[in-house]
């Protein structure tokens, strides 16, 4: 017989440690080598016991569950993650897997299928409980429609000033009023202007005050009021 | 040579000086009597030329008990009536000088009010009605002000608002320790009894025939609670606004609310630098759109939604948008306490607090729209620190 998989607990609540604990050493496969109730401790026992496989969950004491994966990640990279987590909603679920979990369960599911979900870690296969797999994958139905959006992209990569000066741009101010108004030269307000533009990806005023409609940084329709 | 003036003559004449007198007697005891009035009030009466730095030409002696300059400071021109208006408000005073002195027909104006720094050093608030006085052909020749000290007012309508913004935090920080307390003390505390419940009835070599099948039951019993206690908590505040930040929380919310209402909504985050906004300004930020969304479900028999989020440094820009039925904003104002109304009424109220600016621009049948501003720097940092 193959020798027992060794497997590793995080989790700060000791009584569903333990539960789960009970669950997987009921399955003569699979044994459990340590466990801890924090980040840091689980840790120092993933280096020191090189488990085959970590069970963790996100609400930890000291640090986040995403934290600890990616930090597990960087001694062990080869090591498959299951996440067993309270969260059932899809961002945290997107956020674990971008850290690099191999599996996501929610701890309501752990009693039908926490084995499963350990057997297809192990063999380096991704793994979703039924419960939450059904929101991933509307989430995933739902993105073509939701494309991303390049004006925001540029304008998130604005600094505060030039936010400030695009505002006042874009409701029709000239260089030298917003010089005034904000007590640089207009000079300065040119090159912001320049970088503004640069950013946007825009050549002149127009497409920059439609951009600003867009972002609804200001609205037409108001304007005159 | 003149004539030397006849007796009856001269008699007249004295009559007329004597009447003329008294009247002048009068008009001095009325005068005095005003003036007295003006001294013992607290309000201050300024006239100050119309030239460059406001040089006072007279102004009332109680002038001192405010400003702690004497009278004769100011009509002396040893002090300009610029150089006490606080440097931060300058700008605005002046402008508000000009803008209502362009207009022919305008006789009067009040200032919004404004800082003043008194001879000692202290800040003080004032309200400032000033009417504009012109010569024949129109011109502005003076400006005759009267002066008032609101700073307690000030400072109790500070303390009102502080006051209500540690009510809010208070609630924000309930809410906060009660969902936490929810979603990973108790809903987590069932995932492990439903753990135990299965082994238990695992472990149960022969059931009881009137037990048998709950295990199933309980279960899933245990399972809609879980389901239930999450939703509480989740309503309460969303986890992922603290793991995730603002804007990701908004989307899901946003998500969420199309699914369940049928109401699609376009919310659209740009600019917002997650950092930069503290813990509370998000919650704010988070509960207005909310609160601004669940409107919509409730009144404006909308099909879309539009939600913008964007940073416009030093101010945050939110728009609510519906194609709704929309209403009479000025009816909707008049009809104050409205049931309806508690829903705008308290996003309003949330826009004070955090000292921002909130329009509401409507028309039936034809959708609404919020503009709210937020300011991302606390404003009002440096009147705590001169008022108290």
């Amino acid at each position: 017989m193959d020798q027992k998989k060794r497997i590793l607990i995080i989790d700060d609540h000791p009584l569903f440690r333990e539960g789960i604990k009970t669950i997987i050493q009921s399955d003569s496969r699979y044994e459990v080598i340590g466990e801890a109730g924090n980040a840091s401790q689980g840790l120092k026992l993933a280096r020191k016991l090189k488990p085959d496989l970590a069970v963790v969950d996100i609400s930890l004491p000291d640090i986040s569950g995403f934290d600890l994966i990616q930090d597990m990640l960087k001694y062990s990279p080869d090591i498959p993650i299951l996440v067993l987590s309270m969260h059932s909603k899809v961002d945290y679920i997107v956020k674990a897997f971008q850290a690099g979990a191999s599996g996501y369960l929610t701890k309501e599911s752990a009693t039908d299928m926490l084995i499963r979900g350990i057997e297809h870690t192990l063999k380096g296969d991704y793994f979703m409980d039924t419960s939450v797999s059904q929101q991933v994958v509307k989430k995933l139905a739902q993105l073509p429609d939701k494309k991303p959006v390049a004006i925001v992209k540029g304008y998130d990569a604005l600094t505060p000033r030039e936010q400030e000066v695009m505002v006042l741009v874009a409701s029709g101010m000239s260089s030298q009023n917003i010089a005034d108004k904000l007590f640089i030269s207009p000079k300065t307000v040119e090159n912001h202007r320049s970088r503004i533009m640069h950013k946007l990806d825009v050549s002149n005023i127009i497409d920059l005050a439609r951009h600003a409609v867009k972002l609804g940084l200001i609205d037409l329709d108001l304007w005159k009021k | 040579m003149t004539k030397k003036p006849s007796y009856d003559q001269l008699e007249k004449r004295i009559k007329q000086l004597e009447q003329e007198a008294k009247k002048l007697k009068q008009i001095k005891n009325r005068l005095i009597e005003a003036y007295e009035i003006i001294e013992r009030s607290p309000a201050v009466a300024f006239l100050w030329k119309n030239l460059e730095g406001w040089p006072v030409e007279f102004v009332s002696e109680n002038v001192m008990e405010l400003f702690g300059y004497s009278a004769d400071d100011f009509v002396s021109g040893r002090v300009l009536y610029t150089k006490v208006v606080h440097p931060d408000d300058l700008k605005r005073v002046a402008g508000e000088v000009a803008n209502f002195s362009i207009g022919k027909g305008q006789k009067r104006f009040t200032h919004e009010p404004y800082r003043i720094v008194t001879k000692d050093g202290k800040i003080k608030w004032i309200v400032d009605r000033t009417y504009i006085r012109r010569d024949e052909n129109g011109k502005i020749t003076h400006y005759q002000g009267i002066v008032l000290d609101i700073t307690k007012r000030k400072q109790a309508d500070e303390l009102v608002r502080d006051l209500s913004q540690m009510l809010m935090q208070a609630q924000e920080r309930e809410r906060q320790m009660i969902s936490c307390e929810l979603h990973d003390s108790i809903a987590q505390d069932l995932s492990t009894l439903k753990l135990y419940c299965n082994r238990l009835f695992e472990d149960q070599s022969s059931p009881e025939s009137d037990i048998k099948g709950s295990p199933a039951d309980v279960s899933k019993l245990i399972d809609l609670t879980i389901t239930t206690v999450r939703d509480l908590a989740y309503n309460l505040r969303p986890p992922s606004l603290d793991h995730m930040g603002l804007v990701h929380a908004l989307e899901v919310f946003c998500e969420e609310f199309t699914e369940n209402n049928d109401i699609m909504v376009d919310f659209q985050a740009a600019g917002i630098h997650e950092s930069t906004l503290n813990s509370d300004t998000q919650i704010n930020i988070y509960r207005l759109v909310t609160e601004g969304l669940n409107n919509i479900r409730k009144h404006a028999a909308a099909s879309e939604a539009m939600i913008r989020l964007v940073g416009a440094y030093p101010n945050i820009i939110l728009r609510i948008e519906d194609n709704g039925k929309g209403f009479d904003v000025k009816e909707r104002e008049r009809s104050i306490g409205n049931e309806k109304k508690m829903g705008l009424r308290s996003m309003k109220e949330r826009v004070n607090l955090l000292q921002g600016q909130m329009s509401i621009h409507s028309q039936l049948n034809k959708g609404t729209k919020i503009v709210i501003k937020l300011p991302l720097k606390d404003k009002q940092k440096w009147i705590k620190k001169s008022v108290f």
